[in-house]
């Protein structure tokens, strides 16, 4: 299910030099930070970003822009979670949200040491996002 | 420029160098697990591809303006040390660059940066697609 991870505003000091667009690295951090929200109510064990991809910036953002942050899980690997991340900005004229930048990362659920461990293991025991069981289906692990 | 007279980059604690910038190992840009948070790599990368943009085409600097348009980025170890960006393009990409730009004042080139650490263990690889246009 895509759900909403992150809401905030942009301020001058995330912007490139020149102050007109914002730094890619900044919304890549809101991305992640969006992705590990809507992770921890899936996995009770940490996971680790293993790649990037797709990252598409569509159009710029500004500074006071109202950046949303959209999450919605893919699929789930042996040890991987896919989610795709979608992010939007509210315009001040029409008040409705446009795409700005979209993205598929790829993480792998790790125990304390960094060692990748299976998915099906480390899942919450109460979860009711049913998109999100059904995917725990098609990957074969037992709730 | 300097890219440390950016904000943004002061705000991570990028540090210069004459050919690369560099990340510290402190706990300002660490994750949940210990290890340097995937952006603030990514960061490092892009602030070193933008970086590589401007030591290929002085030239142009101030007469252009570059937008990020694609990325990605592959993590194959954490960072668990300091860490240092390194960019490079192919010469056919510059090329390429050089022709479109001198004949529609717009071009876009792909910039790929490696990310090490202390030890000189490769901790991402990224690319950057940039699209320069005239001002």
């Amino acid at each position: 299910m895509r759900q909403l991870a992150i809401r905030t505003i942009v301020f001058p000091k995330d912007l490139w030099a020149g102050g007109k667009n914002v730094f890619g690295g900044w919304i890549m951090g809101q991305m992640d930070s969006a992705a590990s929200i809507s992770l921890q109510a899936y996995l009770t064990s940490g996971a680790l970003t293993v790649s990037v991809s797709n990252m598409h910036f569509k159009k710029p953002i500004h500074s006071g822009d109202v950046v949303s942050v959209y999450t919605e899980i893919k699929s789930i690997g042996n040890t991987s979670i896919v989610m795709s991340i979608e992010v939007e900005v509210r315009s001040h004229a029409t008040n409705k949200e446009y795409l700005v930048t979209e993205a598929e990362f790829k993480f792998v659920a790790v125990d304390e040491n960094f060692t990748p461990i299976p998915v099906c293991e480390v899942l919450h025991s109460n979860i009711e996002d049913e998109d999100f069981l059904k995917l725990v289906k098609e990957a074969n692990c037992k709730l | 420029m300097r890219a440390t007279d950016i904000e943004f980059v002061k705000l991570v604690g990028i540090e210069q160098s004459e050919d690369s910038v560099s990340l510290a190992f402190k706990k300002d840009v660490l994750n949940h697990i210990e290890s340097i948070h995937a952006s603030a790599q990514f960061t490092l990368a892009e602030t070193q591809s933008g970086l590589h943009l401007q030591k290929l085409f002085p030239e142009l600097v101030g007469k252009v303006v570059p937008m990020l348009r694609e990325s990605k980025i592959k993590y194959k170890k954490p960072a668990l040390k300091s860490i240092v960006a390194f960019a490079k393009c192919s010469d056919e990409d510059i090329e390429k660059f050089q022709t479109q730009f001198a004949k529609k004042g717009r071009s876009t080139l792909s910039v790929s940066v490696e990310v090490k650490d202390s030890d000189g263990v490769v901790t991402a690889i990224s690319e950057f697609i940039w699209f320069v246009q005239k001002l």
